[in-house]
């Protein structure tokens, strides 16, 4: 039986009334760079808070490294490295000092290492964390999250408002440390070419639920543009160049059908219920 | 180790972050403490360690306050607590941590201030250990309280301001209202609520219970709160409020604001005295704003005045209003307002049923004299005196044994036992007159001159030394002989007569003066032959003697009031007034 490292089952959460995530079933296997797409509020950072343990779901359960849970524990969550959407970290410390106080939770925790990251990543030590510019504190968080060298990296829309530069950098890093460290790492965006980019995995989360998993390739197998789509093809979207289908990719052989962008295709998801 | 290791960590962070502010804090709570020393030692009114308690009791609310503000609600507010909880710890030490760093601040505080209270304290009014591990006990248990509520509270993002106004002014309007003694049966005050030495007697200990319950609840509350699906409510409470939740936080202000004085209304005030039920009596109008004890004591006070009203023919008392007060008072009973129709009493239930019900008496009594008892202390010490004898203690009798050894000389029990001792003779001689000539006094009081029993007793001011006679219309040496009462055998009362011996005048008494007999001057104004202001009394030794050297120059004009007694009780003799 195949380990994956980590996984979701029936997850339900909701706030009030609305329901957010409504059964989503994630796998992220092991050793990949997962992309974790969805629009704005589709729940993708109420899925990551969930498995950090940060909400509780209110049904379902997760899988780490083969072990169910209901909520997620804090031996599980040693193992994973969190960056977030927004950095709340205490703005009179020093960056030093909050690699100290943050790496007393990390038995595994290396200062060189961490040491070695923000040298990598251009983070002066002795600066204060509220000096800091927004991208140079999302890298402060992600030297963070890898200075304790977990084997799962999760990451809240990572490149949110950083420039090409940092942007290119933090990347770079994510995919060397998939590559050279083989860690797993889950990376929750909306922008598309991110994955296409560094991605080995996707999944879609569209109304709550897992649209769909898997490799990055079999996605953009899946999606095409005809002007008539062949039976056991679903509609997506209808448009003056055609209609953008989904299907298994056996349905689109001998067909004429013409790819489509992963961005296009995401749109087109996102937009089949309008 | 890891838990080891991440709770220093976690405190580590919280004394950096909040240590300034904390130690600001301190100072500021520290310059109230001194001022309460100040007050105490310059004022002389009441002591240090009840000082140090009052600046806990009504100070470390607003200390912890401040404390839970720092610890747990701007970490919050700032979204700080989002980044510690994506840490991998558990909710209970995430929570546990700030509430045992900020209990620790607390108790600490509250240490070094009885601590440091207790030393100066020890070389002025004596600190028993006993005594110093209750209140450590009292004041642990009330700080615990407090924390742990506000720990909770704090966890209640925008309504916490409300919430703590509320318990405020709540708990402040519940004190003194209509139920009895609220802080110790509902409320977590109980175990500091009570005046130190009042509990140094008698320590609360049912008050511990229900503190140690509302403790519990706070953080039964605060761990709720903090990871209920994984602490969604504070994240929600704390997040920027839109348009209606900020017209519910106002609709909540505005029904606190109202239920405030709404409380406070709701106690018995000067003008609702009269919606108090009164007890049932023939000649009492006793009204009660208390439950069930205080009202036993108003049962007891109305058979009392009944009584007394039979015997002395007063028809009616004037109205009793008996008001439950828990703290603040001197004594168990304090006369809080009233007019010429009604007499209303802050008491103390605690205070011991016996003593109440004197003290209780004594006002009404006082009341009944209008302000001949103000005017007049004698018949103010008569009066207090009466009812002492109405209603005896046990305590009365304790003192009476002192008052009635003979072996103790009159300026001696006066100095050891000062000046309420005035009282407890007052009491022996009516409590002894009423045990060995039943009702005597009280109709001789009542019908002496055909006046009333106040004004009866008033005369003793223009009486006396035999005021005792000439009220009652009884002889004391007539009544059987009651050790402290009255000396066993009547003594001749000769003259004395007053000589000059070289350069000294003398007394010569004529007959050797009773063992522990002292001769009591003072110097009189020589036109009114009246005591002047400020007069001294200068008491000497004569036990045995004959012959008194009163210390005078022959050559220089005196007047001086002289006067002979003998222990224990007063029965004095009026040597005369001589000049020369």
């Amino acid at each position: 039986m195949t380990t994956h490292a980590l996984e979701t089952r029936g997850l339900v959460r909701r706030f009030g009334r609305h329901t957010v995530i409504r059964g989503l079933d994630l796998v992220v296997p092991q050793g990949v760079v997962y992309g974790f797409l969805g629009r704005n509020g589709a729940g993708k950072t109420t899925t990551l808070r969930m498995l950090l343990g940060i909400l509780d779901p209110d049904a379902g359960t997760l899988v780490f490294d083969g072990v169910e849970v209901r909520r997620s524990r804090a031996g599980q969550r040693r193992r994973i490295g969190y960056v977030s959407q927004q950095q709340h970290f205490y703005p009179w410390m020093r960056v030093r000092g909050l690699g100290r106080f943050v790496g007393a939770f990390y038995p595994t925790w290396d200062p060189a290492f961490f040491a070695a990251l923000l040298d990598r990543l251009a983070v002066d030590p002795a600066q204060r964390v509220g000096a800091l510019s927004g991208g140079t504190r999302m890298k402060l968080a992600l030297a963070l999250a890898l200075a304790h060298r977990p084997p799962l990296l999760v990451l809240d829309e990572p490149t949110a408002g950083v420039d090409p530069v940092t942007r290119r950098e933090i990347l770079d890093l994510l995919r060397s440390t998939v590559d050279e460290d083989g860690r797993t790492v889950l990376i929750s965006t909306h922008n598309i070419s991110e994955i296409e980019d560094i991605g080995d995995s996707v999944g879609i989360l569209h109304d709550g639920r897992m649209f769909f998993q898997g490799p990055v390739a079999d996605f953009g197998a899946r999606v095409r543009r005809m002007d008539v789509l062949p039976e056991g093809a679903m509609a997506l979207q209808a448009g003056a160049n055609g209609t953008i289908g989904w299907a298994e990719p056996e349905v689109w052989e001998g067909h004429d059908a013409r790819a489509v962008s992963l961005e296009a295709a995401f749109v087109a998801i996102a937009r089949q219920d309008r | 180790m890891t838990l080891l290791r991440v709770g220093l960590a976690l405190a580590l962070k919280n004394l950096l972050h909040h240590g300034m502010s904390i130690a600001g804090a301190t100072v500021l709570f520290t310059c109230m403490l001194f001022m309460g020393w100040v007050l105490v030692l310059s004022e002389e009114q009441s002591s240090l360690m009840a000082a140090a308690t009052g600046t806990l009791y009504y100070l470390g609310p607003l200390f912890v306050l401040f404390l839970n503000e720092r610890l747990v609600a701007r970490d919050l507010a700032d979204g700080t607590a989002e980044f510690l909880s994506a840490l991998p710890m558990s909710a209970p030490l995430r929570l546990g941590v700030p509430f045992v760093f900020g209990l620790f601040v607390v108790m600490a505080l509250g240490e070094a201030v009885l601590l440091s209270t207790a030393v100066l304290a020890s070389r002025r009014e004596g600190v028993p250990f006993g005594w110093f591990l209750l209140l450590h006990l009292q004041c642990g248990t009330y700080l615990l309280a407090w924390h742990a509520l506000a720990f909770c509270v704090a966890h209640t993002g925008r309504w916490r301001w409300l919430t703590w106004w509320s318990v405020f002014m709540v708990t402040l309007s519940l004190d003194g209202g209509w139920i009895e003694r609220p802080f110790r049966t509902f409320l977590w005050h109980g175990v500091l609520a009570d005046p130190i030495d009042q509990a140094r007697s008698v320590p609360p200990w049912d008050a511990f219970p229900v503190t140690l319950a509302w403790a519990l609840l706070g953080v039964v509350l605060a761990v709720f709160l903090g990871t209920w699906r994984g602490g969604s409510l504070p994240a929600r409470w704390f997040a920027p409020a839109d348009t209606r939740q900020r017209a519910t936080l106002v609709l909540g202000a505005v029904i606190a604001l109202a239920a405030g004085p709404l409380i406070e209304e709701s106690a018995p005030t000067p003008d609702t005295w009269s919606t108090l039920p009164a007890l049932p009596s023939r000649h009492a109008d006793v009204r009660v704003a208390g439950t069930d004890r205080l009202r036993a004591i108003g049962g007891e006070v109305v058979v009392l005045l009944d009584g007394l009203g039979d015997e002395l023919g007063v028809e009616r008392w004037p109205t009793v209003v008996l008001h439950p007060a828990s703290r603040g008072l001197n004594r168990h009973v304090r006369r809080a307002t009233g007019d010429d129709e009604s007499l209303v009493l802050l008491v103390d239930p605690t205070g011991p049923p016996e003593a109440l019900v004197r003290e209780i008496a004594s006002e009404v009594l006082v009341r009944q004299t209008g302000d001949l008892a103000e005017r007049i202390p004698d018949v103010d010490w008569v009066v207090r005196g009466a009812a002492g004898y109405l209603r005896p203690s046990a305590a009365l009798d304790r003192r009476l044994a002192l008052v009635t050894d003979p072996s103790l000389p009159y300026p001696d029990l006066v100095r050891v036992y000062g000046r309420d001792l005035a009282e407890a003779v007052a009491a022996a001689r009516l409590t002894r007159l009423g045990s060995e000539a039943p009702c005597v006094l009280r109709h001789a009081l009542g019908t002496a001159r055909g006046s009333s029993f106040f004004s009866a007793s008033a005369l003793r001011w223009s009486t006396r030394g035999d005021w005792l006679q000439r009220v009652c219309g009884v002889s004391v040496p007539d009544l059987p002989p009651g050790r402290g009462l009255v000396q066993p055998e009547p003594i001749p009362l000769p003259p004395v007569h007053l000589a000059v011996d070289g350069d000294a005048v003398v007394a010569e008494l004529g007959w050797a003066a009773p063992r522990n007999a002292v001769l009591r001057r003072q110097a009189l104004d020589p036109l009114e032959l009246a005591p002047g202001i400020g007069g001294i009394w200068r008491v000497q030794d004569v036990s045995s003697r004959t012959r008194v050297n009163l210390g005078f120059s022959p050559t220089q004009p005196v007047s001086t009031e002289l006067m002979l007694y003998w222990a224990p009780i007063e029965g004095w003799l009026t040597s005369g007034r001589e000049g020369t």
